[in-house]
C-alpha cells in the first residue's frame, strides 16, 4: 500500500517536490521569507489591506452607533449583506479543513505543500464570518443571550432555531481549526525559534512551540493528536454549512424550504474555499518563492477539484429548479422564475455564468495548467458565490407570499464597506501570517520530501493502528 | 411677575411703537418658546446670551440642561397678568368669608396639583368633546391620563360619530403635541400681550365706528357654533356695515346650491345608505372616512353582508378618479367631471322615458352618448326605478349644482326622498366658497378695508390663485389672523394670534343633523393658544368673557331650568340632547329642474383637471400631521406626497413616461391653467378617466418635517391651490400638460398593484357565490378547514380550556381601505413615525397595513382592500426561528413579543409569510422632546432600536378589560372590549373577541361560509380570518 502511494504522483501527474532537495535546503527555502525584510510589494499590500480595515473598524462603528438602518435592510428583506457576506466567507473557509483533515485522512500527498496556507485562510475566514452574526443583530450588545449561559432569569436560547445551532457550529468550527492549525505549526515553530537570529524572535517564537525538541515521544504525541484533530475535523466540514443551511431550509420561504440546500451548500462552500485558496495561492508561491513546493501538479489537482465540486454545485441548481416545477407550487416556481426573469436577474445570471460555465474550462488540461486563466477563474468563481448568496436571499425574501409587501432591496454605502472591509481585515491577516510564519508546513514536506525518496519507509503514516 | 428663571431682555421691534403701557409689561416667557433653531425670527432681531455656555452651545443647552420643569410648566395662563393678578387676588380676599356658598373657580381646566375625586393614578378617564372641520361636528370621547391626552375615540352617542372616527380625528392628538405650533402673540414680529391685542382693537374701533364698521372684515371659517355665531351677531350689531365672510377651502356651496334649486331653499341632505338598496355616486366619495360621513358608510357596509335582513345593495360610481366609494362600487363608470352633469341628466331622461312618475321630465333629451355609456345609464335607470322608493342617487360636493339638483329631483319622484335620504335645515353657513369672499375681494382691491380679521384656516395658502389674497393682504393695514400655525397667513398678518388646539378650548358646535355639542378642553392651552370666541369678543364692547363662561352663557340662555345639572349631563354625555333640527319635507320644483336640465350643455372635449380635497391632510390644515403624511393613501398608497393622477392611456397620449422602477422616480409634468402653472410628479393612476387629471390639494406647504435626522423644513408635494381658479374650484377643462425632463421621488407603500394570480384577497359576486360557495378553492368553512388539517411537525395547542380564545375577524365586503384603523393602530401603540426617505427604503412601522389589490383592466380596475395585520398563527412561523424566545405565545394564543429580550436578528420577520412584523432599524423615537412625549399611550413600551415589533391584537386592552371584569367577578363580555382598529373602523368590518365563546360575533364570522385563512396552505392557522369580498354586479351590464 505503501508504495502504490509513493507511487502515485507518477501516475498522477507531474512531481509534488521539484529539484533536488534536503531538509537543509527546504528548511532555508521555505522560512526564507519569514527572515527576510518586507519587501515594497508587500508592504504596498499590507498598507492597502490595513485600511481596508481601517474601513471595517469606521463601518462597524456607524453600525453600533446608529443601527442596522445604515444598511439597506428593510421588511421584507431583512436579511441582506450581512447575512450574505456571513454565509459567503464560512464558506471560504470550508477548503481549509477540507484539505488538511480530509485529504490527510485519505492519505493524499499534495495537501502537505497547502494545507497550512489553507487552514490559515480558514481562520481568518471565519473570523471575518463570525463579525456579521453578532453586527446583523439589532441590538449585538445582547448578542449573548443566544449562549446558554446561566441567567436569573432562567432563560434559555430557543433550540428550535438553526441561529443557535449556528452559533454552536460556527464557534465549535473556529475553535477545532484554531486548534488544528496551531497543533501543526508546533514543530515549524519549533525550527523558527531555534533559526531565529534576535532573543525577541526566539522567546515569541518559543513560547508559541510550547517546548518542542523532536524527541520520538514528541512526534508520537503530536501525530496522535493531529490525526485525533483531523477525525474531529472532518465531520465539522459537512456540519458547519449544512447548519448554515438551516437557517434557511428551516423556514418556510420559498428559495429557503428545500431539502437540497444541506448537501448543496457544502459543495458550494468547497468550491468557493478552494477557489479562495487558488485566489491567494497562485500569487503567493510566485512572491515568496514557493514554487518548487507548490508545484503545478498542486495546481492542477486544486482545478480538478474545483470543476468537481462545481458540477455538484450546478446540479444542485438544477435540483432546485426542478424541484421547484415538479412540486407544483406556485409560489416556489415564482421564484425561480423571478430569480432568471425580475429586478436582480442579472445578478442571478452573473451566478450562473460564473459558477456553472466558469468551471468546465478546468475540463483543458491546458486550462488547468494556465496561471493567469486559473487565477481568473477563481476570482469569477468568489464572485459567482456571492452572487448566489445574493440570489438566494435577497431574490426569496423581496417576493414572497403576498404580494402586497413585496419590496426592493438598495444596498448602501455601509453594506459595502462592510463586505470590502472584511477583505480588508482578511488581507490584513494572511498578509501577516505570510510574513510571520511558514506558509507550508515545513516539517511536513520535510517529510514528504524524505517519503518521495525512501518509498519504502512511509509505512509509519498514520494508518498503523 | 413673569415667572421665568431666565428673564429674556424685552426688546421691542423698533418700527412698533408700544400702544400701551400694558404691552411692554407683556409676559414675554412665551419667547423661550419660539423656535429654537432659528434665534431672531420671532422679532428680538438679535441673538441675546446670557451665559458663555449658552453662547457657545445655543439656548438649547440650558433648556436641554434644565429639564426640572417641562415646556409649558412655568407658563401661567395667557392674559393673566399684574392687574389680572391684583383683581383676582381682590376677589379671593372678598370672597375668603363666602366660600361656603360660592361656585369653585370660573376657569375649569386645573393645574393639576390635587388629585380629582373619582380618577386613580394609572387608570385613564374617557371625556367628550367634539372636533370639527369648517364647521361641523364629530363627537369624540378622548382617553386622558391624568390630564394628559393620549387616544382619540368616536363617540357612540354622537349622531356625526356613532363611535367610529376617521383619519384626521385619530391624527388630531398629534398636532395637539406638535411643538411646531405657533406659541407667541406678535404684533408683526413683536411678541405682545393678549391684552394689549384688544386695546389695540378698541383704540381702532373708533376709526371704524362713524362708518358704521365698514373698513372692518372677517373672514372666518364656517362655523355652526351658537356662541360663535351669536358673537358674530353681536358684532354686526355693532357695526353694521362690517362684513363677515365664510371661507372654506372645499366649499359645500354646491350642496346647498343644489337643494335651492331643486326645492327652493338651501337644505343639510342625510343619506340613509342602510336602507337604500341601490345607490348610485356622481362623483361623491361618501365613503371617504370624513366625519360628515361615517354614519353613511357604516349603513351602506351594513348592506354588504350577504346577511343583511334587506339583501345586498349596489353601487354605481361615476367618477373621474379611482376614489374609496369607487373601490366599493360594483359598477363603475370613469367620466371627466365635466362630463358627469350630463350623465345625471341622461339618467334622468332615460327614467323619464320609462317611469311614470318622471314623465314631468320628459323635455329633458340629455346629451349624446357613447353606446357604452347610454347602455350603462339606461342599466343604471332601470335599477333606480326597480327599486323605487329605496334607491338613492347622491352627487358629490364638487359637483355642479344642476348635478345635484338632477340628483334630488330623482330621488323625489322615484319616492326616496324620507327614506333614503332626508333634509334638515343647514347648521352652518350655506356660502363660502367664491361666492362669498368675492365681495371681500372687491373690497380690498378698492382698499376700503382697515381691518381684516381672519379665522379660516390659512387662506392665503389655500385660496384659488386668481384672488391674488397674498397680494392683496399687503395693502391692508390691519390684518389679524388666528392660526394654529405661523403659516403663510400668519406671515402677512400683522396681528398674529396662536389658535388654541380644539382639545384645549371651550367651544360648542353642532353636527349635519344640527346635534349640538359642548366641546370641553382635556389640557389647558399648551402654547398659548386662543380661541375664536376669544378673538371674536375684541370686536365687542363688552367686558370678555373667558370662552367657559361665553359657552355657558350661550347655553343657559336655551336651557330650562336646572342649567347646572343640565349642564354636566351635556359635557359627560357629548351631545346636548333635542337640538337636532327637525327633518323638512321639500317639495321638488320640478319644472325649473326639468327647465334647467333641458339647458344643460356637453363641454367640449379637452383635458381637464380636476382639484380633490386629499384623504390625508384634507386641504393641507393636517399637513404638518406626521401621522397622516405618513399614511399610505387609501387608493394610491403614496405618502409623503400628492402626485397628478392620470390614466395610462392619458399619460401615454401627452408622451408622459410612467414609473421607472430602475431609478424609482417620477416624470415631473408641468400643469397650467390660465397661464398660472405648478409642476407635479405624474402618477399613473389604474380607473383614471381618459383626458382628466386629478390633483390633491393641501400639499407644497413649507413644513417641519418632526422626524428622526430629518428636522429640517421641507416643502411635502406641490400647491395645487396654484392652478385653481375661483371661477372653477372644483375642475376645469383647458389644463395644459407638458412634460419636463424632470423626475422626483414618490414613495409607494406598495410596489405590487395586483395580487399576481394568487389567491390572497378573495373577490366573488353574489351569484358565484351562492351558486357554490366553496367555488373558490382557497375558502374552507371553519368545520372542513379542521377536517383536512395539512400534517404540521407543530402539534396543535388545544385552547378549548382556556377562558378565553382571541381571535378576529375581517369583513372585506365592508372594509373600504379608508384607513382609519391605520392611524388608530398608530396612536394607540405609540407606533413611530419614520419619514419619506426611510418609508421609500421600506421601513414604514404602521402595525396595520391596507393592502390594495386591483384586478380587471387597468382601465377600469377592481379594487379589494385587504387589512393586513400579525395574524395570530396557532402554528407561528416566527416563533420557532427567534434564537431568544423573545416571540412567543400566550395561553390564550396571543402571538407575544417581549421587547427587551429581542436582540434584532429579523428571522422572525424573515419567516411570517405576512410579513407584518416591523423592525426599529434606527431610534425612531430619539430626539422626542418631552411636548411630543406627552402622546405616548402609558400603557404600551414605547420600543427601542433594534427590535421587532408588530400587531398585539391590543393587548393592553385586553388586560385592561380582564381586570376590569375579575374586579366585578365574571368574565370579559363580547364586544365589551375592541381593538383601536376595530373601534375605528367606520364600516365595521373589523370584529375581535374569544373564540372560545360560540356565541360572540367574531366566532360566528369565523364560522361564515365566506370565512378564509389567508395563506390557509402553509397551515399557519392564523386567528385572523377574513370574509371574501362581495360584489354584487347588475347581470345586465356584466
Amino acid at each position: 500500500m505503501a508504495a502504490d502511494l509513493a507511487a502515485a504522483p507518477a501516475i498522477d501527474g507531474g512531481p509534488l517536490l521539484l529539484g533536488k532537495n534536503d531538509n537543509t535546503s527546504l528548511t532555508k527555502s521555505l522560512l526564507a521569507h519569514v527572515w527576510a525584510r518586507p519587501d515594497r510589494g508587500w508592504l504596498l499590500s499590507f498598507m492597502i489591506a490595513l485600511s481596508g480595515t481601517g474601513a471595517l473598524t469606521l463601518a462597524i462603528v456607524v453600525t453600533l452607533a446608529r443601527g442596522i438602518g445604515t444598511w439597506g435592510n428593510n421588511i421584507p428583506i431583512a436579511w441582506g449583506f450581512g447575512i450574505i457576506n456571513f454565509v459567503w466567507w464560512i464558506g471560504i473557509g470550508h477548503a481549509g479543513t477540507l484539505i488538511s483533515a480530509i485529504l490527510f485522512l485519505f492519505q493524499q500527498q499534495w495537501r502537505t505543500a497547502i494545507n497550512r496556507f489553507a487552514e490559515a485562510m480558514t481562520i481568518f475566514a471565519v473570523l471575518c464570518a463570525g463579525l456579521f452574526p453578532a453586527l446583523h443583530t439589532g441590538r449585538p450588545w445582547f448578542a449573548y443571550f443566544m449562549f446558554p449561559y446561566p441567567s436569573d432569569l432562567q432563560m434559555w436560547p430557543q433550540f428550535k432555531s438553526p441561529l443557535v445551532w449556528d452559533v454552536f457550529a460556527v464557534s465549535t468550527y473556529l475553535t477545532v481549526s484554531v486548534l488544528f492549525w496551531f497543533v501543526g505549526l508546533i514543530p515549524d515553530l519549533a525550527t523558527l525559534r531555534d533559526a531565529s537570529t534576535s532573543t525577541i524572535q526566539r522567546k515569541v517564537y518559543g513560547l508559541f512551540a510550547l517546548g518542542w525538541r523532536g524527541s520520538g515521544r514528541h512526534w508520537h504525541n503530536y501525530k496522535v493528536a493531529y490525526l485525533l484533530l483531523a477525525g474531529l475535523s472532518t465531520p465539522l466540514v459537512v456540519s458547519v454549512h449544512t447548519i448554515v443551511s438551516f437557517d434557511f431550509a428551516v423556514s418556510l420561504l420559498p428559495g429557503w424550504h428545500t431539502t437540497i440546500f444541506p448537501p448543496y451548500f457544502v459543495a458550494g462552500a468547497i468550491f468557493s474555499g478552494f477557489a479562495m485558496v487558488m485566489t491567494w495561492l497562485v500569487p503567493a508561491r510566485h512572491f515568496l518563492g514557493l514554487k518548487h513546493v507548490v508545484t503545478m501538479r498542486h495546481l492542477e489537482a486544486m482545478n480538478k477539484l474545483i470543476l468537481v465540486t462545481g458540477m455538484v454545485v450546478s446540479y444542485g441548481y438544477m435540483m432546485e429548479h426542478f424541484i421547484a416545477w415538479y412540486s407544483g407550487n406556485p409560489d416556489e416556481w415564482f421564484v425561480f422564475y423571478n430569480r432568471a426573469t425580475g429586478p436582480y436577474r442579472a445578478i442571478y445570471w452573473l451566478m450562473m455564468f460564473c459558477n456553472v460555465l466558469t468551471p468546465h474550462i478546468y475540463w483543458f488540461k491546458y486550462m488547468r495548467t494556465n496561471i493567469a486563466v486559473m487565477w481568473i477563474a477563481s476570482i469569477l468563481v468568489n464572485i459567482g458565490m456571492w452572487c448566489e448568496r445574493f440570489v438566494i436571499i435577497v431574490t426569496s425574501l423581496h417576493r414572497d407570499f403576498l404580494p402586497a409587501s413585496w419590496g426592493m432591496f438598495h444596498p448602501t454605502w455601509v453594506d459595502f464597506t462592510l463586505f470590502a472591509g472584511t477583505i480588508g481585515f482578511f488581507s490584513t491577516c494572511f498578509l501577516l501570517f505570510l510574513k510571520y510564519l511558514p506558509a507550508i508546513a515545513v516539517s511536513e514536506v520535510k517529510e514528504l520530501n524524505d517519503e518521495l525518496s525512501h518509498p519504502t519507509h512511509s509505512v509509519q503514516v498514520v494508518t498503523a493502528s | 411677575m413673569t415667572p421665568t428663571r431666565f428673564p429674556l431682555p424685552v426688546v421691542a421691534d423698533e418700527k412698533s411703537v408700544p400702544l400701551s403701557a400694558a404691552a411692554t409689561e407683556a409676559p414675554l416667557d412665551e419667547a423661550r418658546f419660539a423656535p429654537e433653531r432659528t434665534p431672531g425670527e420671532h422679532g428680538y432681531g438679535r441673538t441675546y446670551w446670557r451665559t458663555l455656555e449658552e453662547k457657545a452651545l445655543g439656548p438649547d443647552a440650558i433648556l436641554n440642561r434644565d429639564r426640572e420643569f417641562s415646556p409649558g410648566q412655568l407658563d401661567v395662563p395667557t392674559g393673566f397678568q399684574r392687574r389680572d393678578f391684583l383683581q383676582l387676588m381682590g376677589a379671593s380676599l372678598a370672597l375668603a368669608g363666602i366660600t361656603a356658598c360660592t361656585e369653585k373657580p370660573v376657569e375649569r381646566v386645573l393645574a393639576y396639583t390635587k388629585t380629582p375625586d373619582g380618577i386613580a393614578p394609572g387608570n385613564p378617564l374617557h371625556y367628550a368633546t367634539a372636533s370639527s372641520r369648517d364647521g361641523l361636528a364629530t363627537g369624540l370621547l378622548v382617553t386622558s391620563w391624568e390630564g394628559r391626552p393620549t387616544k382619540v375615540e368616536g363617540n357612540p352617542s354622537h349622531p356625526g360619530s356613532r363611535g367610529t372616527t376617521g383619519p384626521a380625528e385619530q391624527a388630531l392628538l398629534l398636532q395637539l403635541y406638535d411643538p411646531s405650533r405657533a406659541r407667541v402673540l406678535k404684533e408683526r414680529s413683536a411678541g405682545r400681550a393678549w391684552h394689549s391685542f384688544r386695546e389695540s382693537m378698541s383704540q381702532r374701533a373708533a376709526v371704524w365706528g362713524p362708518a358704521g364698521g365698514a373698513p372692518l372684515h372677517f373672514l372666518v371659517e364656517p362655523s355652526s357654533s351658537p356662541t360663535v355665531l351669536a358673537l358674530r351677531q353681536e358684532i354686526l350689531t355693532r357695526f353694521p356695515k362690517a362684513r363677515i365672510h365664510a371661507y372654506a377651502s372645499a366649499p359645500r356651496d354646491n350642496i346647498y346650491e343644489g337643494t335651492r334649486w331643486a326645492f327652493g331653499a338651501p337644505l343639510e341632505p342625510h343619506l340613509d345608505t342602510e336602507r337604500a338598496d341601490v345607490i348610485l355616486s356622481l362623483d361623491s366619495d361618501f365613503l371617504e372616512a370624513r366625519s360628515e360621513n361615517l354614519v353613511a358608510t357604516r349603513g351602506f357596509a351594513a348592506r354588504r353582508d350577504l346577511k343583511s335582513a334587506a339583501g345586498m345593495n349596489r353601487l354605481y360610481v361615476v367618477e373621474p378618479r379611482l376614489s374609496i366609494t369607487g373601490g366599493m362600487a360594483d359598477h363603475r363608470l370613469r367620466a371627466r367631471s365635466s362630463d358627469i352633469e350630463g350623465i345625471a341628466v341622461a339618467v334622468l331622461a332615460q327614467l323619464a322615458k320609462t317611469v311614470p312618475a318622471l314623465s314631468r321630465f320628459s323635455s329633458v333629451a340629455g346629451p349624446a352618448l357613447s353606446p357604452e355609456t347610454a347602455r350603462w345609464v339606461k342599466a343604471v335607470a332601470k335599477d333606480l326605478a326597480g327599486k323605487a322608493g329605496h334607491s338613492l342617487v347622491v352627487a358629490g360636493e364638487r359637483q355642479s349644482p344642476l348635478t345635484h339638483a338632477v340628483a334630488h329631483a330623482i330621488n323625489a319622484s322615484l319616492g326616496n326622498l324620507g327614506t333614503t335620504v332626508r333634509f334638515t335645515e343647514p347648521v352652518l353657513d350655506t356660502v363660502s366658497g367664491p361666492a362669498s369672499w368675492q365681495p371681500l375681494l372687491d373690497e380690498l382691491r378698492a382698499g376700503r378695508v382697515d381691518t381684516l380679521v381672519i379665522t379660516a384656516n390659512n387662506p392665503v395658502f389655500s385660496a384659488p390663485v386668481d384672488a391674488g389674497l397674498g397680494t392683496l393682504l399687503k395693502r391692508v393695514p390691519n390684518v389679524v389672523y388666528l392660526g394654529q400655525y405661523d403659516d403663510e397667513t400668519g406671515l402677512l398678518a400683522n396681528w398674529f394670534i396662536p389658535a388654541a388646539h380644539p382639545f384645549e378650548s371651550w367651544g360648542d358646535v353642532r353636527a349635519p343633523d344640527g346635534t349640538a355639542s359642548i366641546v370641553q378642553p382635556l389640557i389647558s392651552p399648551m402654547f398659548n393658544g386662543l380661541t375664536e370666541i376669544e378673538v371674536l369678543q375684541a370686536f365687542v364692547d363688552r367686558p370678555e368673557l373667558k370662552p367657559y363662561e361665553a359657552v355657558r352663557a350661550t347655553w343657559k340662555a336655551k336651557a330650562a331650568a336646572d342649567f347646572d345639572n343640565a349642564w354636566e349631563t351635556w359635557l359627560s354625555a357629548g351631545v346636548v340632547p333635542q337640538t337636532q333640527n327637525p327633518f323638512a319635507a321639500p317639495v321638488l320644483r320640478a319644472d325649473a329642474v326639468a327647465q334647467l336640465a333641458a339647458a344643460a350643455k356637453p363641454v367640449p372635449a379637452g383635458l381637464e383637471i380636476n382639484f380633490v380635497t386629499d384623504y390625508k391632510v384634507f386641504d393641507g390644515r393636517y399637513a404638518q400631521n406626521a401621522w397622516l403624511q405618513e399614511l399610505p393613501d387609501p387608493v394610491s398608497k403614496v405618502v409623503w406626497d400628492n402626485v397628478a393622477l392620470m390614466s395610462e392611456a392619458t399619460a401615454a397620449r401627452l408622451g408622459v413616461k410612467t414609473y421607472d422602477p430602475i431609478s424609482r422616480t417620477y416624470d415631473v409634468v408641468t400643469l397650467s391653467v390660465e397661464g398660472h402653472s405648478v409642476e407635479a410628479p405624474a402618477f399613473v393612476q389604474p380607473g383614471c378617466a381618459d383626458d382628466a387629471v386629478t390633483v390633491q390639494l393641501g400639499y407644497g406647504k413649507q413644513i417641519v418635517e418632526l422626524l428622526f435626522e430629518a428636522d429640517r423644513p421641507a416643502v411635502v408635494g406641490f400647491n395645487a391651490a396654484r392652478i385653481r381658479t375661483s371661477t372653477a374650484p372644483w375642475f376645469r377643462t383647458g389644463l395644459v400638460l407638458t412634460p419636463t425632463d424632470k423626475t422626483m421621488t414618490v414613495v409607494t407603500t406598495q410596489t405590487q398593484p395586483t395580487a399576481a394570480d394568487r389567491p390572497v384577497a378573495l373577490m366573488q359576486t353574489v351569484d358565484e357565490f351562492q351558486k357554490d360557495p366553496e367555488a373558490v378553492e382557497h375558502r374552507r368553512p371553519m368545520g372542513k378547514l379542521k377536517g383536512n388539517a395539512l400534517p404540521s411537525v407543530q402539534k396543535p395547542v388545544d385552547y378549548s380550556e382556556q377562558q378565553y380564545k382571541w381571535g378576529m375577524s375581517v369583513d372585506m365586503s365592508r372594509c373600504t381601505g379608508c384607513s382609519a384603523c391605520v392611524v388608530a393602530c398608530q396612536a394607540e401603540n405609540n407606533i413611530p413615525v419614520v419619514g419619506k426617505e426611510q418609508a421609500g427604503k421600506g421601513r414604514v412601522m404602521q402595525w396595520m397595513r391596507m393592502d390594495r389589490y386591483y384586478s380587471g383592466t387597468a382601465e377600469d380596475p377592481e379594487v379589494v382592500n385587504q387589512p393586513m395585520l400579525c395574524q395570530h398563527c396557532e402554528a407561528a412561523p416566527c416563533e420557532y426561528v427567534c434564537p431568544v424566545n423573545a416571540t412567543v405565545h400566550s395561553d390564550e394564543g396571543l402571538n407575544d413579543m417581549v421587547y427587551n429580550r429581542c436582540i434584532g436578528t429579523r428571522y422572525c420577520s424573515n419567516n411570517c409569510p405576512y410579513k407584518i412584523r416591523h423592525f426599529n432599524y434606527l431610534h425612531w423615537t430619539a430626539d422626542r422632546s418631552q411636548v411630543e412625549r406627552m402622546i405616548y399611550n402609558p400603557d404600551v413600551t414605547v420600543r427601542a432600536r433594534g427590535v421587532m415589533e408588530k400587531c398585539t391584537y391590543c393587548v393592553q386592552r385586553i388586560e385592561r378589560s380582564r381586570i376590569v371584569s375579575r374586579l366585578e367577578n365574571r368574565t370579559i363580555r363580547d364586544s365589551e372590549l375592541l381593538t383601536a382598529c376595530q373601534q375605528a373602523c367606520p364600516s365595521e368590518a373589523i370584529v375581535f373577541g374569544s373564540l372560545n365563546d360560540p356565541n360572540s360575533r367574531v366566532s360566528q364570522l369565523h364560522g361564515d361560509q365566506r370565512r378564509f385563512d389567508v395563506l390557509h396552505d402553509l397551515n399557519t392557522r392564523p386567528r385572523t380570518a377574513y370574509l371574501t369580498k362581495i360584489k354584487n354586479p347588475n347581470p345586465e351590464l356584466a
